[in-house]
């Protein structure tokens, strides 16, 4: 591919194998190891006109994170990524923690007992310490998701209980495919937050899902998977329900699906005529 | 969500400006997002909440193809979404769209936790992009995502070898000796591979309607 003329004055670094320009691609999907990378930056220093010609190939970089398929994450990762963003904007409204005034020279630890204090750091290991704690983290997300339903189930409770003025109740009713499956969406205006609990839904298969869906001016809206324990089913639902006219559950693929494909389970019309 | 049936015909042979549904459809994308995004840079709670709703499947999807687990796939979509939300502010819209922001975040996170995994197996599978055709009419239909299917039409008419090179680079998060190594082959005959590869999948997705939004 021709290359277009460069109109530096400086004298251009050596040339790599192939030529830098030969090195662009590999550059824009960010596999080059040091030494080529730092060659790559010296030469489009020098050769600003490269920059239209990496520019393309970082074009096709950004088209290839398209390629992957859509998949419907845990439906409460909406709310621990809401909840850790509200937690990044309140330490950054904090006013900074003063820094402790220094020690007076002769209350300051000696220097050899600060060098045993590090190395002692050293000596714990803060790589195998973080090791453990990753394991511990991972057995107690098993854990907590195993305690989820239940923790949704007591979350609807309080909020009944705190006699919210504005707490609607819908009832969720099962279809011909789940007779016996009952449950209730308790919609907390307050919180936009509803909590949907559903019990007596059949077993889901290793290779399926339950999937929620909003209903909104006649097309599904995914709200995530619906986590499920035995002889029962919950969530909480971070939305505004006024904007829905009906929610349900259908049985869909592992991950979910981006439109409905399986049979509807529940369903509960967001009407006054349900509350 | 893009409106389903409007793009359900495309053809990316077609010139562009023949399609104005199409157009109009990622002109409104793209109005939506910049406002999105100025919304972000305001710390306006409610836009990250339509901003995940609006690509959290796809970031999910992206960092599942990766790292191929459930939990540490929504570990990195989480780190990704805050991520965005706390460097909104500072963020020039001129860099590129906010959605390529959010999946590069994911992309450079997921593979860094490839990376840092012991005992990375080489015997990839090869997530062929000609089996994913049919399931990209669905695609179509459901999302009317022209780019997602122009992106891996050129990706399926890459050799097979080419294919899986830039699936081992990209996705599998594998340096070119490593994917020699992989694949058997000379160092050389690697970066021949992604050398072609990319100016070849450069030249098909220019002109089509997926490459104007880039």
């Amino acid at each position: 591919m021709a290359e277009t003329p460069d109109n530096s004055n400086h004298t251009p670094p050596p040339e790599m194998p192939g030529g830098q320009a030969a090195v662009l691609p590999a550059y824009a999907l960010g596999i080059v190891d040091d030494d080529e990378r730092a060659a790559v930056d010296a030469w489009l220093a020098a050769n600003p006109s490269q920059h239209r010609e990496l520019a393309s190939f970082q074009a096709v970089v950004d088209h290839l994170l398209l390629v992957a398929d859509e998949r419907e994450p845990a439906i409460d990762l909406r709310g621990r990524v809401l909840t850790a963003a509200a937690g990044v904007s309140a330490a950054a409204s904090r006013p900074p923690t003063p820094r402790p005034a220094p020690l007076a020279w002769h209350r300051r630890p000696a220097p050899w007992a600060a060098m045993a204090a590090a190395l002692l750091v050293a000596a714990l290991g803060l790589g195998a310490w973080s090791a453990v704690l990753r394991g511990q983290l991972a057995e107690q997300r098993s854990a907590t998701q195993q305690l989820q339903g239940q923790l949704v189930a007591s979350q609807a409770q309080i909020a009944l209980l705190q006699a919210q003025p504005r707490v609607t109740i819908y009832t969720v009713s099962g279809t011909s495919d789940a007779p016996n499956a009952t449950g209730e969406v308790v919609f907390v205006p307050q919180q936009q937050a509803a909590f949907l609990t559903i019990a007596n839904l059949p077993a889901v298969a290793p290779d399926r899902a339950y999937q929620v869906w909003f209903i909104q001016d006649g097309q599904p809206v995914s709200a995530g998977l619906l986590p499920t324990a035995p002889h029962q089913a919950a969530a909480r639902l971070q939305a505004d329900l006024s904007r829905y006219q009906a929610l349900a559950v259908s049985l869909e693929p592992l991950g979910g699906s981006p439109r409905p494909t399986g049979p509807i389970m529940v369903q509960a019309p967001l009407t006054a005529g349900n509350a | 969500m893009a409106a389903a049936g409007s793009e359900a015909n495309q053809d990316d042979s077609a010139p562009a400006g023949s399609n104005p549904p199409v157009t109009t459809q990622r002109a409104t994308d793209a109005a939506i997002d910049a406002a999105l995004l100025a919304r972000l840079q305001q710390h306006d709670m409610r836009a990250l909440e339509e901003f995940y709703d609006r690509y959290s499947r796809l970031a999910y999807g992206l960092a599942y193809r990766i790292l191929g687990d459930a939990t540490a796939a929504e570990d990195v979509v989480q780190e990704a979404f805050v991520n965005v939300w706390r460097q909104a502010p500072s963020y020039d819209p001129r860099r590129g769209a906010v959605r390529t922001w959010l999946l590069s975040i994911v992309h450079h996170r997921a593979i860094d936790v490839v990376r840092s995994r012991a005992n990375r197996q080489f015997d990839v599978q090869i997530d062929l992009v000609e089996q994913r055709l049919s399931v990209a009419d669905t695609w179509q239909t459901v999302a009317g995502n022209v780019e997602r299917e122009a992106i891996r039409r050129a990706v399926a008419a890459l050799p097979a070898e080419q294919q899986r090179t830039i699936e081992l680079a990209y996705f599998g998060g594998y340096s070119q000796p490593e994917i020699a190594a992989a694949m058997g082959v000379p160092l050389s005959t690697v970066k021949g591979r992604i050398r072609m590869a990319m100016h070849k999948l450069r030249a098909l997705l220019q002109g089509t309607e997926a490459w104007a939004s880039a």
